[in-house]
Order: C-alpha cells, then structure tokens, then sequence
C-alpha cells in the first residue's frame, strides 16, 4: 500500500513539474465534459418535461382529413363517439393560428369556456368570471411582445376582416411558457367569430378514454366508423416528442462527436509522441530498479489525476450551466426557433447514465490514450531511453 | 510521508477531488430542490394542459408542423407544392412524427 501510495506522490510531483500543460489538459478536458454533460441533461430534463405534462394531454384527438388535409370535424359525432363503450367525455377544440403583422409572428387563437386561475396574472382583484367572456387571456410571451398588460385591448381581424378587439383579462405566468407562451385564448363563442367556424364545427375532437388499454380499440373504432377521420393518441403525441428531442439532442452530439474525436487526437497524439524527457524519466526510473508493471501504474496514476479531477470540474460546470445559466448555450437549438422565444426554466437531473456515458466517452480514451505508449517506453531497455 | 497516508502533494489532489465530489453532491441535490420549488406551478402546467386539451408544447411557432408537431401532417413542410423545401429555421430542429405503429391500419391518412 505504502508503495502505491509513494507512486502515487510522484505522479502528482510529476504532473506538477509542467504545470501549464497540466492545467490546460485539464481545462480542455472539463469543457469537453462539461458540453457533453450539459447537453444529456438539457435534452434529458425536455423529454421528462414534455412527458410529464403531456401525460395530461387528451387520450385521443379525432381531426377529419378531406384531400389529405386537415378539416374541420362536424360536433355532431362528438354524440356518437361518446356512445362508443368506454368512451368518456368528448370535448369539440376550436383552435388555430394567427399571424400577428406588428410583430411578426405567429400567435396560437384557442377556444376556452373557462381557465385554471392560479395559472394568471391578474390586475389587483380582478378575476376572468364574466370578465372572460368578452375579454381574451394571453400567454406572457404575448404580452411581452406587444407591451400589453391587464386591461389592455388587442386587437385581432377577423376572418371577414372586421375587427376585434378584446380587452386583455389576464396573463400566464411566466412559468407556464413552455405551454402558453405565444397563446391568445378567447372564449369560445368569439374565437368562432374571428375565424368564421360555424356552431356546429370544431377544429377537433378531443376524446376521453376510461381505460389507457381502451385507447387502440376506441381509435379503430372511430376510424370504422368515418373513413376521414385521423385519430392520434396520447403515446403518438408523446413518442413525436421523444423523437423531436431526440433529434435536437442528436444534432448536438454530431457535432460534439467532431470535439470528441479532436480531443481523441490530440491525447493520442501527445500519447504516442512521448517527449525525449519523458522517456528519459522512463528510461531512469528503470535504471533505478524500477520495474515496468511500477512505470506503469506511474502513468496509470498521472492519466487517472488528469481524468478525475477534469470530469469532476466538467460535471460540476455542466449543473452550473443549467442551474444558473439556464443551459444558454444549448437553449436556441433545442428548444426550436421562433419570432416568440418561450422564456422558462429547465430542470436538470444529474443521473448515472450521464455519469457513465460522459465517463465512458472522456476518461477510458484518455487514461487508454496515456498508457499504451509508456508501456511501450516502460519495456524499452534502460540505457536505449537514456541515449534517446 | 509517513505510514500509510498519501504526501502533501498526493493528498493535495485527493482533497482537491473530495471537495469536487462533494460539489458535484450538493449541485446535484441544488438541482433537485429547484424542481420541487417549481412543482407546485409544474402542477398548475399540468392542470393547464388536462383543462385546455393541449397536446403541444409552445416550442417553435414559426409554423403549424413546429407548433404543434403531433397535430400535423408528415408532408407538412411541403404544404406549398410538392417536393418544396422545409424553409422554417425551426423545421431544421423538429424531427418528423414517429411512425404511428400502434394505430389500426386505415386509409384515412398519412400519419395513420
């Protein structure tokens, strides 16, 4: 033990004597770590997000198509649905987009007949009861953009090109913006008028199952019954998801792959091209009754110090980024691109599998990439690594 | 060096690693606790989507296919004229539907 212990002291002395080298090996290395931690937790704490709220989400969304497109779906088979067996409340959606000209975006028009109070910001006292009925509620990324507050008017043109201009009754909290943040919702009498949907049409039909093993058989049994409906259930939704972050997540680590690969070759570059003096020092620890298994376990030592201490400092950047940073630098790309920015906190987890996979993908090559070549200068003879 | 404990310079590096370990520990459980101050509005999120009947999350809302990707059509991006190029930043960033396997087979449309 004593042994290993007094082998270890003198591969931190050793590392010592270049400190400037050490410590750039070890500031690459972390940010090396650091980027591809951040970006497993980042597109790890999306997923989970998205699957925890979504999990909320209808068990089945019935659109009807006409020339491959989606159409509006007559509310009467809102009744039949529901009489399918199994079937629990059938809710008509009216929805769609609007294009904002002031600011250039794209803003989400939602019908609504009432809304989650504590989800609003309200002027002092004021609550949506009456109020929302002739009124709209927007998201905070809507506010933002148009510098409105409560008690504001925003002004909407019709289908018809009448203008509508409601007052605005309350705002979403910023912490829910990554659900309402480009969201005007109205109720649903007035959201029928700007868009011109007659009474009897919804944009969809959302359809409650009792029983989550019901689903597929209630979706056949739908698409029996309307040869132009499209039913997409609640693991579809969930599954697009896991793909698009998968996707984002991917296109990040193609291009971390490009670093990762970089980094490879400059540790086996620096690994294979041990320098005169260090195979000198090689070579004199041999003379010195060294034996090469001790080389070894010297370099051993020196690889793992440099490894452990650059994955500890790139994990503890990596929670540092997305704790306090919000993940900047990998926001723009995984979260999407849009006029309205969703604004909102994530919330990283570090787990064992980041841990593993950062370890597997950084410390194995390099402690590999610094052993491999002393044990070929650990079994040169002596005086031939004294002359070199 | 004495015994069998580790020199000032070993120890230097073992002590430097204990702190990170534990820096790494405490960030950990930081990161924890910043997801149960937010779980009461994550509730209210939820609640938002069971009362809405959201199926999307506001990512991108440059266009329909990235505001609401479970809602819209494989051919989404080529809305304008076959063969037309994804032209929307977002549509680089958002992968298409995975295949609805689980749906019984019909003729009604693509995602299907």
């Amino acid at each position: 033990m004593r042994r290993h212990l007094r082998i270890f002291d003198f591969a931190v002395a050793n590392l010592r004597r270049r400190p400037a080298k050490f410590l750039v090996v070890i500031l690459v290395y972390s940010i090396l770590v650091a980027a591809i931690a951040s970006l497993m937790m980042y597109v790890n704490a999306f997923r989970r997000e998205a699957r925890f709220l979504l999990a909320e989400s209808p068990e089945i969304i019935v659109q009807r198509l006409r020339g491959g497109r989606h159409e509006l779906s007559p509310i009467e088979r809102a009744e039949a649905i529901r009489a399918i067996r199994g079937v629990g409340t059938v809710t008509p959606r009216v929805w769609g987009y609007y294009f904002d000209p002031p600011t250039g975006t794209t803003l989400t028009l939602w019908g609504a007949d009432s809304l989650p109070h504590e989800s609003l910001v309200f002027e002092e006292g004021e609550m949506p009861g009456e109020e929302f009925i002739n009124g709209c509620v927007i998201g905070y990324g809507v506010a933002d953009a148009r510098f409105l507050g409560t008690g504001d008017r925003l002004p909407i043109k019709g289908f018809d090109g009448s203008l509508f201009a409601p007052r605005v009754v309350g705002i979403f909290r910023s912490s829910s913006s990554l659900l309402t943040n480009d969201l005007v919702v109205l109720h649903t009498d007035h959201l029928r008028r700007v868009f011109g949907i007659a009474p009897d049409l919804a944009t969809d039909l959302a359809v409650e199952v009792h029983n989550s093993h019901e689903v597929a058989s209630v979706a056949k049994k739908i698409q029996e019954r309307w040869p132009d409906a499209r039913t997409i259930t609640r693991s579809q939704i969930l599954r697009t998801y896991d793909a698009a972050f998968d996707w984002r997540g991917g296109l990040w680590a193609a291009f971390m792959a490009s670093c990762v690969a970089a980094f490879a070759i400059l540790v086996w570059d620096k690994g294979t091209g041990l320098s005169a003096e260090e195979f000198r020092t090689i070579g004199l620890l041999k003379a010195t009754g060294w034996k090469s298994s001790e080389v070894m376990e010297l370099k051993l030592f020196e690889g793992a110090i440099v490894s452990l201490i650059s994955f500890l400092t790139g994990i503890i950047l990596a929670q540092v980024h997305l704790i306090w940073f919000n993940g900047f630098v990998f926001a723009r790309v995984i979260k999407g691109w849009s006029v309205e920015f969703p604004s909102f906190e994530i919330t990283p987890q570090l787990d064992a599998s980041t841990l593993l996979i950062c370890g597997s993908m950084s410390v194995a090559p390099y402690v590999a990439a610094n052993l491999l070549p002393s044990w070929r200068a650990s079994i040169t003879d002596p005086d031939v690594a004294l002359r070199s | 060096m004495g015994g069998r404990r580790a020199g000032p310079t070993g120890r230097t590096v073992i002590v430097l690693a204990t702190i990170e370990v534990f820096g790494v520990i405490a960030l950990t459980f930081v990161g924890a606790s910043t997801t149960r101050e937010d779980c009461r509005f994550r509730q209210v999120n939820r609640r938002i989507v069971r009362e809405l009947r959201f199926t999307d999350l506001a990512l991108s809302n440059g266009t329909s296919h990235c505001r609401h990707p479970s809602q819209a059509d494989l051919f989404a991006p080529h809305g304008d004229h076959p063969s037309a190029i994804e032209h929307f930043p977002a549509g680089s960033f958002v992968a298409p539907p995975a295949i609805r396997s689980e749906s019984p087979p019909t003729s009604s449309g693509p995602k299907s």
